[in-house]
């Protein structure tokens, strides 16, 4: 079927190099030293390996440091954040107001009893008409030196 | 492979530059072929197969015997070299450089022309098929090499070879027929 194709495709055969191209090119191999083979120090079918044995070895040191314990985590740190929180330095006035306001109204509604004793009117007459007379001082006085010269003698 | 290029190649592998001159012997003209019919062009075709030697010869160490003709490896870094040629230079094969006295029908010819004319005919239609079936055409038919090392060579298994080979032949000669009828 394609004999005469076939048979136009060997005539190509006919093709050949010039021979000083040839020549030429074969004396490069003469001047050209033989290559020398590079002997590959890494095996690149250990790289896996290998790289599992850095990482392994990058990580020794963060397996002996003490546990770093996260600020977030840390309850010493949180109690002291917690007492200087403005919420409770209001707290504290709260509580101040309130026994201010606890001790205003006590007094108010301690002056607005008639009933109380030492505003008792009649309580009191009493009271001034039991008590004796006050003396006078100077008399006293003298009264204490006698008997002290007295107890001298 | 035959015991006599096997010796040669353990000899180039060692660095031996008389063992790789005897397998640059052996191939440089198929070699040159299968180049020259890739890019059409008898300069940029000698650079090319220098390189493709050069190269083999630095990295003959590397080589490896799977039990194919050393050919093999050399079609391989050939057919590299070419696509790196096409992708560098930018251009393709200038098929219309092929003088027009050759393709015209004319009985004064001598036989001699006659063989030129067929043969840039041949390689004129060629150069117009795709790179894979161009590479099979050359390696089958001009080379005569087994599907087994084509396949090696291009890295194909060898049923997509057979696949390759039958509509390579078919479109090739559909080209060559419409030119003869032109």
């Amino acid at each position: 079927m394609h004999e005469k194709t076939i048979k136009q495709l060997k005539t190509l055969k006919e093709i050949t190099p010039d021979s000083g191209f040839v020549s030429r090119t074969r004396n490069l191999f003469i001047a050209t030293s033989a290559p020398k083979r590079v002997v590959s120090v890494f095996a690149w079918q250990y790289a896996g390996a290998f790289a599992v044995i850095v990482i392994f070895v990058l990580a020794i040191p963060f397996f002996f440091m003490p546990e770093p314990t996260l600020a977030s985590l840390d309850t010493e740190v949180i109690s002291k954040e917690i007492h200087t929180l403005p919420i409770n330095v209001q707290l504290e006035e709260v509580r101040y107001n309130e026994a201010v306001q606890n001790t205003i109204s006590d007094a108010i509604s301690e002056a607005a009893n008639t009933e109380t004793n030492h505003l008792n009117l009649s309580l009191l007459e009493k009271e001034g008409s039991s008590t004796l007379p006050i003396t006078n001082s100077d008399e006293i006085e003298k009264n204490v030196d006698d008997l002290i010269n007295q107890a001298v003698q | 492979m035959k015991v006599e290029e096997e010796i040669l190649i353990k000899r180039a592998k060692t660095g031996d530059n008389l063992a790789f001159q005897a397998l640059y012997d052996r191939y440089i003209s198929q070699i040159y072929r299968f180049v020259f019919l890739k890019v059409g062009q008898k300069q940029d075709a000698e650079d090319i197969t220098q390189h493709v030697f050069v190269s083999a010869w630095e990295n003959m160490s590397s080589y490896e015997n799977r039990g194919f003709p050393f050919s093999s490896w050399l079609y391989r870094i050939a057919s590299n070299a070419t696509i790196d040629h096409f992708r560098t230079s930018g251009r393709t094969v200038d098929i219309e450089a092929v003088p027009e006295e050759y393709l015209r029908n004319d009985d004064n010819q001598t036989d001699a022309v006659d063989t030129a004319i067929g043969i840039e005919t041949v390689k004129v239609m060629l150069a117009k098929l795709e790179p894979d079936q161009q590479n099979v055409l050359i390696m089958k038919f001009v080379e005569e090499r087994s599907n087994k090392e084509i396949a090696e060579s291009l890295q194909k298994t060898e049923g997509a070879i057979r696949v390759i080979q039958h509509r390579a032949l078919k479109q090739l000669k559909t080209l060559i027929d419409a030119r003869e009828n032109y």
